[in-house]
Protein backbone atom coordinates (compact mmCIF):
# COMPACT_ATOMS: atom_id res chain seq x y z
CA UNK A 1 0.00 0.00 0.00
CA UNK A 2 2.73 2.42 0.58
CA UNK A 3 4.35 1.52 -2.19
CA UNK A 4 1.03 2.11 -4.40
CA UNK A 5 0.66 5.32 -2.44
CA UNK A 6 4.68 6.64 -3.20
CA UNK A 7 4.17 5.87 -6.78
CA UNK A 8 0.86 7.85 -7.01
CA UNK A 9 2.50 10.96 -5.69
CA UNK A 10 5.66 10.39 -7.70
CA UNK A 11 3.50 10.52 -10.84
CA UNK A 12 1.29 13.21 -9.80
CA UNK A 13 4.41 15.25 -9.19
CA UNK A 14 6.08 14.26 -12.49
CA UNK A 15 2.36 15.62 -14.30
CA UNK A 16 2.59 18.53 -12.12
CA UNK A 17 5.89 19.53 -13.49
CA UNK A 18 5.20 18.47 -17.10
CA UNK A 19 2.44 20.96 -17.14
CA UNK A 20 4.24 23.10 -15.21
CA UNK A 21 7.57 23.80 -17.48
CA UNK A 22 4.47 23.15 -20.76
CA UNK A 23 2.82 26.14 -19.65
CA UNK A 24 5.93 28.16 -18.40
CA UNK A 25 7.15 27.97 -22.86
CA UNK A 26 4.50 30.29 -23.53
CA UNK A 27 5.65 33.16 -21.15
CA UNK A 28 7.23 35.82 -23.20
CA UNK A 29 11.20 36.35 -22.46
CA UNK A 30 13.63 39.14 -23.50
CA UNK A 31 16.54 36.68 -23.72
CA UNK A 32 16.46 33.27 -24.90
CA UNK A 33 17.47 31.64 -22.09
CA UNK A 34 15.43 33.63 -19.42
CA UNK A 35 13.20 31.44 -17.21
CA UNK A 36 11.56 31.27 -13.84
CA UNK A 37 11.80 27.42 -13.85
CA UNK A 38 8.70 27.03 -12.07
CA UNK A 39 9.53 23.46 -12.49
CA UNK A 40 11.96 23.82 -9.95
CA UNK A 41 9.16 23.63 -7.22
CA UNK A 42 8.24 20.70 -7.55
CA UNK A 43 11.54 18.54 -8.35
CA UNK A 44 12.61 20.31 -4.59
CA UNK A 45 9.46 19.17 -3.26
CA UNK A 46 9.96 15.84 -4.96
CA UNK A 47 13.64 15.64 -3.51
CA UNK A 48 11.72 17.37 0.61
CA UNK A 49 9.18 14.42 0.17
CA UNK A 50 10.77 11.48 -1.21
CA UNK A 51 14.78 12.28 -1.66
CA UNK A 52 17.20 12.29 -4.14
CA UNK A 53 16.67 9.25 -6.42
CA UNK A 54 12.71 10.49 -6.93
CA UNK A 55 14.16 14.23 -7.28
CA UNK A 56 16.32 12.86 -10.52
CA UNK A 57 13.16 10.52 -11.67
CA UNK A 58 10.83 13.67 -11.80
CA UNK A 59 13.44 15.47 -13.52
CA UNK A 60 14.25 13.03 -16.06
CA UNK A 61 10.97 12.15 -16.88
CA UNK A 62 10.00 15.73 -16.96
CA UNK A 63 12.09 16.00 -19.67
CA UNK A 64 11.40 12.94 -21.64
CA UNK A 65 7.63 13.38 -21.45
CA UNK A 66 7.76 17.13 -21.66
CA UNK A 67 10.09 17.51 -24.90
CA UNK A 68 7.97 14.27 -26.88
CA UNK A 69 4.85 16.45 -25.96
CA UNK A 70 6.36 19.75 -27.08
CA UNK A 71 8.06 18.33 -30.23
CA UNK A 72 11.60 19.06 -28.95
CA UNK A 73 12.61 15.52 -28.31
CA UNK A 74 16.39 15.27 -29.23
CA UNK A 75 16.47 18.95 -30.23
CA UNK A 76 18.86 21.65 -28.56
CA UNK A 77 16.38 22.28 -26.15
CA UNK A 78 15.99 18.50 -24.84
CA UNK A 79 19.96 18.47 -23.71
CA UNK A 80 19.87 21.74 -22.10
CA UNK A 81 16.70 20.67 -19.92
CA UNK A 82 18.52 17.31 -19.40
CA UNK A 83 21.58 19.11 -18.47
CA UNK A 84 20.70 21.88 -16.96
CA UNK A 85 18.19 19.40 -14.81
CA UNK A 86 20.20 16.51 -13.43
CA UNK A 87 22.77 19.17 -12.91
CA UNK A 88 20.64 20.76 -10.05
CA UNK A 89 18.38 18.25 -8.92
CA UNK A 90 22.16 16.56 -8.33
CA UNK A 91 22.97 19.72 -6.32
CA UNK A 92 19.90 20.24 -4.66
CA UNK A 93 19.47 16.71 -3.56
CA UNK A 94 23.13 16.28 -2.23
CA UNK A 95 22.38 19.65 -0.21
CA UNK A 96 19.26 18.57 1.21
CA UNK A 97 21.18 15.32 2.21
CA UNK A 98 23.78 16.71 3.42
CA UNK A 99 22.91 20.60 4.83
CA UNK A 100 19.52 20.60 5.63
CA UNK A 101 19.94 21.57 9.10
CA UNK A 102 21.50 24.72 7.93
CA UNK A 103 19.89 25.74 4.65
CA UNK A 104 15.72 26.29 4.36
CA UNK A 105 14.64 25.13 0.86
CA UNK A 106 15.06 28.63 -0.07
CA UNK A 107 18.70 28.59 -0.31
CA UNK A 108 18.28 24.90 -1.93
CA UNK A 109 16.36 26.32 -4.53
CA UNK A 110 19.17 28.96 -5.23
CA UNK A 111 21.90 26.84 -5.31
CA UNK A 112 19.80 24.63 -7.79
CA UNK A 113 18.85 27.81 -10.02
CA UNK A 114 22.69 28.60 -10.12
CA UNK A 115 23.75 25.22 -11.09
CA UNK A 116 21.57 25.18 -13.87
CA UNK A 117 22.60 28.39 -15.63
CA UNK A 118 25.88 27.53 -15.75
CA UNK A 119 25.44 24.19 -16.58
CA UNK A 120 23.30 24.99 -19.23
CA UNK A 121 25.48 27.79 -20.40
CA UNK A 122 28.22 25.52 -20.45
CA UNK A 123 26.48 22.99 -22.84
CA UNK A 124 25.28 25.46 -24.98
CA UNK A 125 29.31 26.71 -25.09
CA UNK A 126 30.24 23.22 -25.59
CA UNK A 127 27.62 21.92 -28.21
CA UNK A 128 25.96 24.72 -30.04
CA UNK A 129 28.02 27.79 -30.28
CA UNK A 130 31.42 27.43 -29.75
CA UNK A 131 32.21 31.17 -28.58
CA UNK A 132 33.27 32.82 -25.90
CA UNK A 133 31.12 35.41 -26.32
CA UNK A 134 28.01 33.44 -25.09
CA UNK A 135 29.08 33.50 -21.36
CA UNK A 136 28.40 37.41 -21.63
CA UNK A 137 24.86 36.67 -21.26
CA UNK A 138 25.55 34.54 -17.91
CA UNK A 139 25.69 37.27 -15.32
CA UNK A 140 22.66 38.22 -15.99
CA UNK A 141 20.96 34.70 -15.89
CA UNK A 142 22.77 33.87 -12.30
CA UNK A 143 21.57 37.55 -11.28
CA UNK A 144 18.16 36.34 -12.01
CA UNK A 145 18.55 33.08 -11.45
CA UNK A 146 18.91 33.79 -7.83
CA UNK A 147 15.57 35.88 -7.92
CA UNK A 148 13.39 33.24 -9.48
CA UNK A 149 15.27 30.80 -7.17
CA UNK A 150 14.04 32.50 -3.94
CA UNK A 151 10.70 32.42 -5.54
CA UNK A 152 10.64 28.90 -6.18
CA UNK A 153 12.07 27.89 -2.84
CA UNK A 154 9.22 30.07 -1.06
CA UNK A 155 6.53 28.45 -3.71
CA UNK A 156 7.77 24.85 -2.57
CA UNK A 157 8.18 24.98 1.04
CA UNK A 158 4.39 25.82 1.09
CA UNK A 159 3.55 22.96 -1.60
CA UNK A 160 5.54 20.88 0.85
CA UNK A 161 3.40 21.35 3.74
CA UNK A 162 0.26 21.31 1.75
CA UNK A 163 1.21 18.16 0.08
CA UNK A 164 2.77 16.27 3.54
CA UNK A 165 -0.81 16.94 5.18
CA UNK A 166 -2.64 16.07 2.30
CA UNK A 167 -1.25 12.90 1.43
CA UNK A 168 -1.76 11.42 4.88
CA UNK A 169 -4.53 12.91 5.97
CA UNK A 170 -6.83 12.12 2.53
CA UNK A 171 -5.04 8.44 2.80
CA UNK A 172 -5.52 7.69 5.85
CA UNK A 173 -8.67 8.36 6.18
CA UNK A 174 -9.96 6.34 2.74
CA UNK A 175 -8.38 3.39 4.01
CA UNK B 1 11.30 30.74 6.54
CA UNK B 2 14.60 31.82 5.67
CA UNK B 3 17.74 30.53 8.02
CA UNK B 4 20.79 32.59 8.42
CA UNK B 5 22.71 30.40 5.87
CA UNK B 6 20.08 30.63 3.33
CA UNK B 7 20.87 35.07 3.45
CA UNK B 8 24.43 34.25 3.83
CA UNK B 9 24.15 32.08 0.43
CA UNK B 10 22.11 34.27 -1.59
CA UNK B 11 23.90 37.92 -0.14
CA UNK B 12 27.50 35.79 -0.94
CA UNK B 13 26.23 34.58 -4.68
CA UNK B 14 24.27 38.38 -5.20
CA UNK B 15 28.45 39.79 -4.46
CA UNK B 16 29.98 37.23 -6.72
CA UNK B 17 27.55 37.60 -9.91
CA UNK B 18 27.72 41.03 -9.30
CA UNK B 19 31.58 41.39 -9.63
CA UNK B 20 31.65 38.65 -12.62
CA UNK B 21 29.95 41.43 -15.06
CA UNK B 22 33.45 43.65 -15.30
CA UNK B 23 35.30 40.38 -14.87
CA UNK B 24 33.62 38.31 -18.02
CA UNK B 25 34.38 41.80 -19.68
CA UNK B 26 38.12 41.39 -18.97
CA UNK B 27 38.41 37.44 -20.22
CA UNK B 28 36.59 38.31 -23.62
CA UNK B 29 39.35 37.65 -25.32
CA UNK B 30 40.21 40.91 -28.65
CA UNK B 31 39.29 39.91 -32.49
CA UNK B 32 41.76 38.87 -35.12
CA UNK B 33 40.36 40.27 -38.52
CA UNK B 34 38.50 43.30 -39.73
CA UNK B 35 35.90 42.38 -42.14
CA UNK B 36 34.74 45.61 -44.02
CA UNK B 37 31.33 45.23 -45.70
CA UNK B 38 29.65 47.68 -48.52
CA UNK B 39 26.54 46.90 -49.45
CA UNK B 40 26.65 43.45 -48.25
CA UNK B 41 29.37 42.21 -49.65
CA UNK B 42 33.08 41.93 -48.18
CA UNK B 43 35.55 44.31 -49.72
CA UNK B 44 38.24 43.91 -47.32
CA UNK B 45 39.58 41.72 -44.45
CA UNK B 46 42.69 43.49 -42.72
CA UNK B 47 44.68 41.97 -39.63
CA UNK B 48 43.52 44.28 -36.46
CA UNK B 49 47.13 44.28 -35.48
CA UNK B 50 48.64 46.67 -38.39
CA UNK B 51 48.09 50.07 -38.18
CA UNK B 52 46.58 51.63 -41.49
CA UNK B 53 43.83 53.95 -42.63
CA UNK B 54 41.24 52.31 -45.23
CA UNK B 55 39.35 54.60 -47.48
CA UNK B 56 36.00 52.92 -48.17
CA UNK B 57 33.89 54.19 -51.54
CA UNK B 58 30.46 53.67 -50.45
CA UNK B 59 27.08 55.10 -51.79
CA UNK B 60 27.34 58.96 -50.62
CA UNK B 61 31.11 58.82 -50.54
CA UNK B 62 34.26 57.78 -48.91
CA UNK B 63 34.11 56.70 -45.31
CA UNK B 64 37.42 56.43 -43.80
CA UNK B 65 38.25 53.56 -41.06
CA UNK B 66 40.94 53.38 -39.23
CA UNK B 67 42.79 50.61 -37.81
CA UNK B 68 45.48 51.43 -34.52
CA UNK B 69 46.14 49.62 -31.59
CA UNK B 70 43.04 51.25 -29.92
CA UNK B 71 41.17 49.36 -31.92
CA UNK B 72 38.85 50.47 -35.16
CA UNK B 73 36.67 53.89 -35.84
CA UNK B 74 35.89 55.52 -38.81
CA UNK B 75 37.27 58.88 -38.79
CA UNK B 76 34.95 60.34 -41.48
CA UNK B 77 31.84 59.47 -42.87
CA UNK B 78 29.62 61.45 -45.58
CA UNK B 79 26.29 60.26 -43.64
CA UNK B 80 24.09 62.65 -42.49
CA UNK B 81 24.12 61.67 -38.25
CA UNK B 82 27.25 60.29 -37.78
CA UNK B 83 26.31 57.42 -36.01
CA UNK B 84 29.57 55.37 -37.25
CA UNK B 85 31.87 57.83 -35.89
CA UNK B 86 30.03 58.39 -32.38
CA UNK B 87 30.09 54.92 -32.10
CA UNK B 88 33.88 54.90 -31.26
CA UNK B 89 36.11 51.97 -31.49
CA UNK B 90 35.62 48.50 -31.64
CA UNK B 91 38.14 45.91 -30.76
CA UNK B 92 36.40 42.47 -29.80
CA UNK B 93 34.94 40.09 -31.80
CA UNK B 94 31.89 40.27 -32.86
CA UNK B 95 31.35 43.87 -32.11
CA UNK B 96 30.73 46.24 -35.59
CA UNK B 97 30.64 49.69 -36.90
CA UNK B 98 27.94 50.65 -38.99
CA UNK B 99 27.02 53.55 -41.66
CA UNK B 100 23.73 52.27 -42.99
CA UNK B 101 23.28 55.28 -45.00
CA UNK B 102 26.76 55.19 -46.77
CA UNK B 103 26.03 51.49 -46.83
CA UNK B 104 29.83 50.18 -45.23
CA UNK B 105 29.72 48.34 -42.03
CA UNK B 106 32.59 47.19 -40.25
CA UNK B 107 32.91 44.13 -38.20
CA UNK B 108 35.59 42.28 -36.34
CA UNK B 109 36.02 38.26 -36.60
CA UNK B 110 37.69 36.43 -34.34
CA UNK B 111 40.16 33.27 -35.33
CA UNK B 112 36.94 31.19 -35.02
CA UNK B 113 35.87 31.93 -38.33
CA UNK B 114 32.31 33.69 -39.16
CA UNK B 115 30.38 34.05 -35.96
CA UNK B 116 27.41 31.61 -35.56
CA UNK B 117 24.14 32.44 -34.27
CA UNK B 118 21.54 30.48 -33.08
CA UNK B 119 18.93 30.45 -30.17
CA UNK B 120 17.14 27.48 -28.74
CA UNK B 121 14.24 27.24 -27.28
Amino acid sequence: MRRIKRNAMVSSLVAMSIVIHSVEMFIPSPLPWLRFGFANIIVLTAIAMFGLRVGLMVTILRVFLGTILMGTFLTPAFFLGMGGGIGSTLVMGLAYRKLKPYFSLVGISVMGAYTHNIVQLTIVYLLFIRHSEVFYILPVLLLFGILTGILNGVAATYLTTYMARFSFAQFESTS
Amino acid sequence: MLTLPDKILIAGLVIVTLASFPAIRHFHREGKRVVIELDGEEVGNFSLEEDRLIPVEGKLGTTRVEISEKGVRVLDSPCPYKLCIKSGSIRRSGETLVCLPNRVVVRITGDEGEEVDAVSR
